[in-house]
């Protein structure tokens, strides 16, 4: 490197030497006050409270969990928690969505403006507000144990929707839920506070993925439409087949970056006691073994793995459908 | 015996259109342009009425106006508007000293008074003094509300509500926006280390709910300090919150930054302009009029997080409803709450539609 070079690259050596420095020193500070305060406070130290007993209950668990079961399978079962709710949510938002979207953009003046009206009513409002609208309003409406709504097999009250489950011992049979005493016994139970996050999440997602969708749809050029219309295909087929996957092709990444924030908002899962990631690992974790240093580390990691496995997904899903049309992602 | 893929006759001739259609049939068009359009048209047409009427019935028939304590509103077949009026104080300043008011006040007219100038000014205004405003603004704010010198001292703790909410907002906004420039221009810096330090911000705090940011704020922050340096919760908070939508910020400058095309720069460069001239003269201006119909909406996103700070526990307009609804005059049937939750909800709603329609009008006026 030449002299000329380098007198002039380095105020930027020097910038950076700064930079590193200063950073290194706020990280030295932070790391020497919390080992003094630990110090002082009697806190420990490290992950090896993962596999001492928990002594606490989960209200919905998806794999067997008692209080005598270690942390780490509480923390396995906080995450399926919030896997099941983003998935659940994702699923339904995107149907939704889909919907509202072609709503926005039907001829008739009545289901285009009731379609619009939703998607600006429910993106404007905050999502902590609606999911406790759900819960704390609506869903505290529904009767007792003794009065269940009886919907076909389903139970439906304050405890939950009670659905009847696959029984597999000792025969193959329907596990019918009924009412015994004050309790439902037998079935599949959706806790009040999975639906009232399900209801919250899945609606407003669903006014951003339409909005999204829409872009999509209006980004095919009108000659496709108009095309499949001279080949005879009806509304809906040529809706499904024709405008459907190239809209797609444009929503895809934006849809994406839409269900990580999903996968992001149902944190506010804490605010409604869903046991999930944030309500368990951040909360009853933290608060129980008074290590939220190590909690909080968990429950950043496991967020950014889960956005990391919803990029990666849409990545894929998303090369693949470069490819199908025959071009190069 | 030929058989014909070709029409052998000609359709007949479609009727000349009408330049005006009688309103009766333009409402057909648009109300029942198929029939299975039609159907659905009549059965949300149904469901409208239905869920309309019942609304109705429980927002204005049924509702209680008046009133200063749970008594007011037996049952739950009406609103509780009651407890919307009697609690108005701690909605909007929360705690605020009753005789020191007028502080607050002078705060929401000035920033009403700001607002409207921002809507009604023309779009070939520069936009300098608008951002220079959105600074002015919460810094002025923080000075009247806490006070000093011949001023009164009014602890942060004591503010809540709308009052709390306004000026997490506008803080956010003001330190926000300058940062997640900064982090915009770092990414693209010529020195590795700044690239590097502002890209892992930016990514880690995108991979990170705000919740979960607020949390460690609010527990885990304080075992970081110094012993002996206690910060209070809500600076905490409104630090937090202001690095998070740092980051969101950033991703919309790098957005605006990246739409100004190389050339310019080049183009600056070549007539020579220093690096930071460039910036200054060439590149912001272009790319941040670019980027602000997407600041409104960083806006309204601000505006909806707030109430998350309910959760830890600062008193914003949320936290302020579900505590009246805990207080000892209130407390009772659910359906107290649930008036509030409304009453807020149609707030917001009038705000951040406002705000998205405002949006929308810059993004055509371009």
């Amino acid at each position: 490197m030449s002299r000329a070079v380098f007198m002039e690259r380095l105020p930027g050596y020097i910038g950076q030497t700064v930079m590193l420095v200063v950073v290194g020193w706020l990280v030295w500070r932070a790391v020497s006050n919390f080992q003094a305060n630990a110090r002082t406070l009697g806190l420990s130290a490290g992950f090896g409270f993962l596999h001492a007993q928990a002594g606490f209950e989960i209200a919905q668990s998806l794999i067997p969990f008692t209080p005598a079961s270690p942390y780490l399978d509480a923390i396995v079962a906080a995450t399926l928690n919030t896997l099941l709710v983003v998935v659940l949510a994702g699923v339904l938002s995107t149907l939704i969505g889909l919907c509202a979207a072609f709503g926005r953009l039907a001829p008739g003046g009545l289901v285009r403006g009731a379609s619009s009206a939703y998607v600006e009513v429910f993106r404007n409002i905050p999502l902590l507000l609606q999911i406790l609208f759900w819960y704390a309003s609506v869903l505290v409406l529904l009767p007792p144990v003794g009065d269940s709504i009886q919907i076909g097999p389903a139970l439906l009250n304050n405890r939950g929707f009670f659905l009847p489950g696959l029984q597999i011992d000792p025969t193959l049979a329907l596990n019918r839920p009924h009412v015994e005493g004050f309790d439902v016994s037998g079935g599949i139970v959706i806790l009040p506070e999975l639906m009232a996050l399900t209801l919250g999440l899945t609606i407003y997602n669903s006014t951003f993925l339409a909005e999204i969708f829409r872009a999509g749809i209006l980004s095919v050029p009108r000659g496709q439409i108009e095309a499949a219309a001279t080949v005879g295909l009806s509304g809906a087929r040529a809706a499904f087949l024709i405008v459907l996957p190239q809209a797609l092709r444009v929503a895809l990444p934006a849809a994406g970056g839409q269900y990580q924030t999903l996968a992001k908002a149902s944190s506010l899962a804490a605010a409604i006691g869903y046991p999930d990631i944030m309500q368990i690992v951040g909360g009853t974790v933290a608060s129980q073994t008074s290590q939220a240093l190590e909690a909080m580390a968990l429950v950043v990691l496991l967020y950014a793995a889960i956005n990391l496995s919803i990029a990666l997904i849409v990545g894929l899903a998303n090369r693949r459908l470069l490819a199908r049309e025959g071009r190069q992602a | 015996m030929t058989t014909h893929f070709v029409r052998q006759t000609l359709i007949d001739a479609r009727s000349a259109p009408v330049a005006a259609l009688p309103i009766a049939t333009r409402w057909r068009r648009a109300m029942f342009p198929t029939p299975p359009m039609g159907a659905l048209s009549l059965l949300l047409l149904a469901v409208f009425a239905v869920l309309g009427w019942r609304f109705l019935e429980w927002a204005v028939v049924h509702a209680h106006w008046l009133g200063d304590s749970s008594e007011a509103c037996p049952g739950d077949a009406g609103a509780c508007w009651a407890f919307v009026a009697a609690r108005w104080k701690p909605w909007l300043v929360g705690n605020y000293p009753s005789d020191q008011l007028w502080r607050p006040w002078t705060c929401f007219a000035a920033f009403a008074l700001f607002w409207i100038w921002v809507v009604r000014r023309s779009h070939a205004a520069s936009l300098q003094r608008v951002l220079l405003g959105f600074i002015l603004l919460p810094v002025g704010f923080f000075l009247v509300l806490i006070g000093g010198g011949p001023l009164p001292v009014v602890a942060a703790t004591r503010w809540g509500g709308l009052l709390l909410t306004l000026v997490v907002t506008l803080t956010t906004f003001a330190t926000a926006l300058p940062l997640g420039l900064c982090l915009a221009l770092g990414r693209r810096s010529r020195l590795a280390v700044a690239r590097w330090l502002c890209g892992a911000f930016v990514e880690g705090m995108r991979a990170v709910p705000l919740l979960a940011v607020l949390f460690i704020a609010a527990t885990l922050v304080p075992l970081f300090l110094p012993r002996g340096l206690s910060v209070d919760l809500f600076p905490r908070a409104v630090v937090a919150f202001a690095l998070f939508n740092a980051a969101m910020a950033a991703e919309v400058f790098r957005g605006g930054l990246q739409a100004v095309g190389r050339g310019q720069i080049e183009a600056g460069t070549t007539v020579g302009l220093s690096d930071f001239a460039t910036l200054r003269l060439i590149v912001l201006p272009q790319a941040v009029t670019a980027v602000v119909p997407a600041l409104v909406n960083i806006m309204i996103a601000v505006i909806k997080e707030t109430t998350l700070l309910s959760v830890i526990g600062v008193n914003d307009l949320l936290g302020a409803v579900e505590i009246g609804a805990k207080s000892p005059d209130w407390i009772g049937e659910s359906n107290i709450l649930t008036s509030g939750y409304v009453f807020l909800a149609v707030a917001y709603l009038m705000v951040c539609y406002g705000l998205s329609r405002y949006s929308r009008r810059l993004e055509t006026q371009r």
